[in-house]
């Protein structure tokens, strides 16, 4: 089996800044293939875990909305957005969702277990710019991230680094019920604007779907107005990740409300670096239904891209 | 210990540096792993199947997980002739490896279409692609061998280019079907393409796919490979490119000591984008270890009980 290219050994201890020193232009050299080791992996909730893992160079060069293919027990790699980046540690977050049997065998890793990792993959989320120039003339513009299932896990990561970039932070998450409700204490740390979580049964937050709590939400007072000149003034960002009716419903929402949206897409995929072409889905794209690829085109599209009016 | 290894391989009339080839479908043309890759290190590429006109494939799901292996059923999606003589082979071309170009068809005429077309350029050699399973006339040329005779001579006539004819596995002999192509004129038949199969979800009750089938390869394919390799190679005076869920250099060994010329590894590098570079690596240090000078001296050594 062909031989994985080796991370450089973890510094001992925690919160060392080792991870700075290495070369970025050689984490951004094209090299795909890491051995990633397992730090941990902890049970969040009945179905659900959280993986991190130590690969310094991926942590690096990361970005929101991107994924990871991790190998496992079975044939074919996994496919796993990045939920969490600690770039001084050299670590890596992912959230599993027990599917079959390869997501089982990942849950199941135990500390030091070495996995290949294909990463940083696809083209992630267009975070909102923050300049210090949008600063001084009003609020700063505001990421609203959505999601539900797998996909609320690269909204974390999307979120810590939209409120590390000085943009405002909300996000509406959506579950079946209160016991599966994951990360809400993660997630409510990196939202400014607060977190709304919703239930389809009501056991938590808004009773019914993101749809429905999404048609409830009040911004704060500076974009609260649904038109245009409103939007133009505290840019508003909506993003999405989770089941398709879900993505339907926030770009719809954002569309009727002049924000821009980027939808992230799944799709059964093989490699995840785009040789195979089998994760392609139709996109719109300059007018044009087009057969693009979720694992390098995407995983993130414009809404409009994807549900063309 | 021998300081080289000559790795290198005749095919027909075509010398390959190595008997490692990216399979067709699995490859792109070759511009994704260029990024961590080596293109010009490879024995060749066979790029992506060329139609006539664009065609934009099957709606996804187009892959399914099975035992050691995958089922797909991407459906030929490529950019059509024009884009590809504008776009793609110019690229090709410039990144300097050995183009094998695989082109499908629906008629005789498309496929003499797309051989006059890459007659007076810099691809190497024309793989005919008779045996693609997702696509509705893939399999009726490379099913009957009267066909697969008349599409490889029709070919013949208009270019000078080496012929690889792609055969199918999906039929009752094999060897019909090599000797068909042989009597067309092919240089080469590459075998075997993918394995019709599906593959169901039993809570949804659909098959995976959408459409409904796909064709099987990886691991799980190897054995049947190898045997339609060496039934070939055994009754049909032809060089053979041989393939089918090769992984690793000792695959590559067994198909070429089965009859193989050259390979071609495909499910391999969806996995492991290193693949390819790795068993040529792999390849020499085999070679080596056996006192093995000229890798070529291995094709069709097998010695049957």
């Amino acid at each position: 089996m062909t031989q994985v290219n080796q991370s450089p050994p973890r510094p001992a201890g925690t919160g060392l800044n080792q991870a700075e020193a290495l070369d970025l232009s050689k984490a951004r050299s094209g090299q795909l293939e890491y051995a990633a080791e397992v730090i941990s992996c902890r049970q969040l909730n009945a179905g659900t875990f959280w993986l991190q893992l130590y690969c310094p160079e991926v942590a690096l060069s990361c970005q929101p909305g991107q994924f990871v293919n991790l190998s496992c027990s079975q044939f074919l790699r996994r496919p796993f957005g990045v939920a969490q980046v600690d770039r001084a540690a050299g670590t890596i977050a992912i959230g599993i969702q027990l599917k079959g049997q390869g997501s089982a065998d990942l849950a199941a890793s135990k500390p030091g277990r070495v996995l290949s990792l294909l990463g940083p993959l696809g083209h992630g989320f267009t975070l909102p710019q923050s300049g210090p120039e949008q600063q001084s003339f009003g609020p700063a513009p505001l990421l609203l991230a959505t999601g539900g299932g797998s996909g609320l896990f690269p909204l974390l990561f999307a979120l810590q680094e939209a409120r590390l970039q000085g943009c405002r932070t909300a996000a509406v998450l959506g579950f079946r019920s209160r016991d599966r409700v994951v990360l809400a204490d993660s997630f409510r740390a990196v939202c400014s604007e607060g977190l709304t979580l919703a239930t389809d049964d009501g056991s938590l937050g808004v009773r019914g779907t993101v749809a429905a709590a999404l048609a409830q939400l009040e911004l704060s007072p500076a974009v609260a107005e649904n038109n245009r000149r409103a939007a133009e003034q505290a840019p508003v960002t909506v993003i999405a990740c989770g089941p398709q009716p879900m993505l339907a419903a926030a770009a719809h929402w954002a569309s009727a409300r002049h924000y821009a949206c980027q939808v992230s897409l799944e799709e059964r995929m093989a490699c995840g670096f785009g040789l195979c072409r089998t994760c392609a889905c139709q996109i719109t794209r300059d007018g044009r239904p087009e057969m693009l690829r979720v694992c390098y085109e995407g995983p993130v599209f414009k809404a409009e891209e994807v549900f063309p009016e | 210990m021998s300081a080289l290894v000559d790795l290198s391989v005749q095919v027909g009339p075509s010398r390959l540096q190595n008997p490692v080839v990216a399979a067709s479908g699995t490859f792109g043309f070759g511009r994704e792993a260029q990024a961590f890759m080596d293109l010009q290190s490879l024995g060749g590429i066979s790029a992506k199947a060329v139609t006539v006109e664009p065609r934009s494939g099957n709606l996804p799901p187009r892959t399914a997980e099975t035992a050691s292996g995958l089922l797909n059923s991407v459906g030929l999606q490529n950019p059509g002739l024009q884009h590809y003589l504008a776009y793609e082979l110019p690229f090709m071309t410039a990144a300097g490896f050995f183009i094998v170009q695989n082109i499908a068809g629906d008629t005789v005429e498309d496929y003499v279409q797309l051989a006059e077309a890459l007659d007076q350029t810099s691809v190497q050699v024309i793989e005919l692609n008779l045996s693609c399973p997702n696509v509705k006339h893939g399999l009726s040329f490379g099913a009957r061998p009267p066909l697969i005779k008349e599409v490889t001579a029709a070919v013949r006539k208009v270019t000078t280019k080496p012929l690889w004819v792609k055969l199918t596995p999906n039929v009752t002999s094999i060897t019909e079907a090599a000797q068909a192509a042989r009597e067309g004129g092919a240089d080469a038949v590459s075998l075997i393409n993918t394995l019709l199969g599906m593959a169901i979800d039993w809570r949804s009750r659909r098959p995976i796919l959408h459409n409904n089938t796909g064709g099987l390869s990886g691991p799980a394919v190897k054995p049947v490979a190898l045997r339609m390799v060496n039934e070939v190679y055994r009754t049909v005076d032809i060089p053979i490119v041989g393939m089918g869920g090769i992984m690793t250099a000792e695959d590559v060994l067994e198909f070429m000591l089965a009859g193989a010329s050259c390979v071609q590894v495909g499910t391999a590098n969806l996995l492991h984008p290193q693949a390819m570079p790795q068993i040529i690596r792999d390849l020499e240090s085999c070679c080596q270890e056996q006192g093995i000078t000229r890798l070529s001296q291995l094709i069709g050594q097998l010695q049957l009980w």
